[in-house]
Formats: structure tokens, sequence, C-alpha cells
């Protein structure tokens, strides 16, 4: 049976496990939700089997576990957002508007994200947002290498579309939203 | 133009650059460490309890396996000095093999030689042939020049012979146009001699002529005036 320290563990791959949550789902509560359940995943997984990369295997479950509370909140329809049916207001000053504007593509990607399959979701985040190699991921997630590229692609193009249907529907929602003003 | 940047790039872009708190909460990793122990039916200790008892496990290991490992060792290192041979004395084994190295050296140095002596011999016909084709090309580059020149000399000394006849044959037609020229000279000089003294005589003959018709007219004009009378008379 392997031993396993859980205080050291989680204090050593805790800030890598809360940054790839938060960065996911976007506040406290549940990235703290997630940050829990990933590491009592990985008690059970360890359980099951030896486990060597632990930076890996927790990247990858709580990963797992933000898609999943991405798709329970698009299934909810409780979109936590910070600028969520604010309305934009012209400014002459740029900073701002681009923080606005990152920010809204934030909030869409993430949306976004949570429209996927989940293991579509999984992939795009493990390549895109931990860096981790085709192969890393293909181990990871028990799939083949050219399978993890397949899900890639896949998320890419879905991931795409969506993004642009947002945009499309954000653009409308404005101009009508000027239209009223006036 | 500039192509606009994609949407999914900037998106991704976006969420790779937000900020994000740098680590959880302190109460957040007490929390799930005591979490962690509740669902894995133990505490921190149990675990000290299992380290402590898998150290002494090792170090229990590690004995046995040093005893086994000097065990075989010195059992291997007996069992050799027992089956090994018993030591030799150096000259017999010397005198032992020592015609049997020779033999050997020796046919060995002698397919060596052969080898060698037959490399060279290669080696050296080659290159005799080498250089037997490279005389014979040198003597007929050599011979082929010396004819060229000789060949050229007397070509030289034909087209000199031939420029020579030719000299004189030249001068000897020009000395018989000049005899014939001074030839042609000559006799229209003897001829224009010629012409003149028949001019003078001609000229003095005729001169002499004309004397002599005028006396002959002179004396018949005389008797024609005569009267008749007087002629009679004179007849009678």
């Amino acid at each position: 049976m392997q031993v396993i320290d859980w205080q050291v563990v989680v204090e050593k791959h805790g800030p890598l496990i809360w940054r790839t949550a938060y960065r996911l789902l976007g506040n406290h509560e549940d990235t703290a939700d997630c940050f829990q359940e990933t590491f009592i995943s990985a008690l059970e997984v360890s359980r099951r089997q030896h486990v060597r990369n632990f930076s890996a295997l927790l990247v990858r479950l709580a990963t797992a576990r933000a898609v999943d509370r991405l798709r329970q909140r698009m299934r909810q329809m409780h979109i936590s957002t910070d600028i969520a049916g604010s309305t934009t207001v012209p400014s002459d000053d740029p900073e701002p508007f681009e923080q606005i504007q990152t920010k809204e593509l934030v909030i869409r990607l993430r949306n976004a994200l949570g429209r996927l399959p989940p293991q579509e979701a999984q992939v795009f985040c493990l390549r895109y947002l931990n860096a981790m190699s085709y192969r890393r991921i293909a181990k990871e997630l028990n799939i083949k290498t050219t399978t993890a590229g397949v899900l890639l692609h896949r998320a890419k193009t879905k991931l795409r579309e969506l993004l642009e249907k947002a945009d499309v529907i954000e653009g409308l929602s404005r101009a009508q939203s000027r239209e009223r003003q006036v | 133009m500039k192509k606009p940047e994609d949407i999914l790039s900037k998106s991704i872009e976006a969420l790779a650059k937000m900020d994000v708190p740098a680590g959880p909460p302190p109460e957040l990793i007490d929390t799930t460490v005591a979490k962690i122990n509740k669902t894995s039916g133990g505490s921190q200790e149990k675990i000290d309890k299992i380290k402590s008892f898998d150290k002494i496990r090792f170090a229990k290991r590690l004995i046995k396996y040093a005893a086994a490992a000097v065990l075989v060792l010195s059992s291997g290192y007996t069992i050799g000095r027992l089956t090994g041979p018993n030591r030799l004395d150096i000259e017999q084994l010397r005198s032992a093999l020592e015609p049997s190295i020779r033999q050997n050296l020796l046919q060995e140095m002698s397919q060596y030689w052969q080898v060698g002596l037959t490399s060279s011999y290669a080696q050296l016909k080659e290159e005799l042939q080498k250089q037997y084709r490279q005389d014979l090309t040198d003597f007929a580059i050599q011979t082929l020049a010396a004819t060229n020149a000789v060949t050229n000399q007397r070509l030289e000394n034909l087209i000199k012979a031939i420029n020579a006849y030719q000299m004189e044959d030249r001068r000897s037609v020009a000395a018989a146009l000049e005899q014939i020229e001074f030839n042609r000279r000559q006799d229209n000089s003897q001829l224009a001699a010629g012409l003149e003294t028949l001019a003078l005589q001609t000229e003095d003959q005729l001169h002499q002529t004309r004397q002599d018709i005028v006396k002959l007219l002179s004396n018949s004009q005389v008797d024609s005036l005569i009267p008749n009378k007087v002629k009679n008379s004179t007849n009678k």
C-alpha cells in the first residue's frame, strides 16, 4: 500500500490546484469546493492504484471537477459573472474597456467550456491552461495520443463556433440597448 | 491588411492571463487535510505509525539482504579456493608452452611475410607497368616531336630551293627580254638609217631626172622656133 502524507501533498500541490480551479470557475466558493473534491478524489485514486505523478493527477482531477461545475452551472443557468446584465458604458479611456472586454471573453470561454462534452473540455483545459503535452494528457486520461489530438481538435472547433455565436448575440443585444437609450 | 485575431485564441489568452490568487487560504488546506483524514478513516498519527513501522520493516529487510550477500560472497570465495588449480612450476610451464608458441609464431610470421610479399609483388608489378607505359608514351612523344622537326626542316629547304630556282628562271627570262629589246632597237635604228639613205638617193635621182627633163625640154623648144626656109636651106 502506498503511504501518502496528505498534509505534505496538499501543501505542495495546493497552490497549483487552486489556480487551476480558480481560472476555470472564477469565484472563491466554487473553487474551494472543487479544491476539496479534487483531493478527496485523489485519495480514492491512490487507494486503487500507485500514484507516481501527483501533480498531473491532481491537475487532471481539478480540471475534471471544474468542468463538471461549469456544466452544472450551464444546466442551472446560474451564471455567476461580475458583469452579467451590466451595460457597457462608453469611455474614452481604453484600459477599462479592454478589461471589460477581457472579462467578457473569459466568461464566454467558461460558458462554452461548460457546453462541451466533459472529456473534450478536459483535454482542452489540460492542453491550453496547464500546458500539458499530448502524451501526458493521453496518459492521464488513459486514452491514445491520437485520440487526445482528435478530442482537442473537436473541442477547439466547437468552442470557436460557440464563441462566435456568443459574439454575434452580444453585438445584437448591445445594438438593441443603444437603440433603447436613444 | 492584418488578419483579425481568432476569437478562441484571444479568449484563451485572456483566460491564461487573468489574475488568479496565488494559493488557497490556510484554513482551506487544514479543512481539506482534515476531510482527507476523516475519509481515509485515520489520522496523521496513524500515517506516522505506518511510516515508522515501514521504516523498521525496511531496516530488517536490509539486514537480511546484507547477511545473505555476505554469505554468498564468502561461500563463493571458499569454493573458488578449493576447486582452483594448484600453482604450476614456471620453468615447466615455459618448456611446455615454448615449442608450440614458437611454432605458431613462425607459422604466423611466414604467413605474414607471404601475404606481404604477394601484396608487394602485385604492387611492384603494377608500378612497373605504370612506369613502362609512361616511358613508352614519353618516347612516342619525343619521336614524334623530332620527326616533326626534321620534316619541317626539309620542307623549309625544299621551299628555299624552289624559290631559288624560280628566281634564277625569272632572271634568265628578264635577260632574254632585255636582249630581244636591244635587238629590236638595233634593227629599228638600222632600218631607219637605210630608209634615210634610200630617201636621200631617191631625192638625188629625182633631182637628176628633173634636170634631164628640163634639158630635154629646152632642146626640143629651140628646134621648133627655126623657120622652114632656113631649115630647107640648111637641108640643101
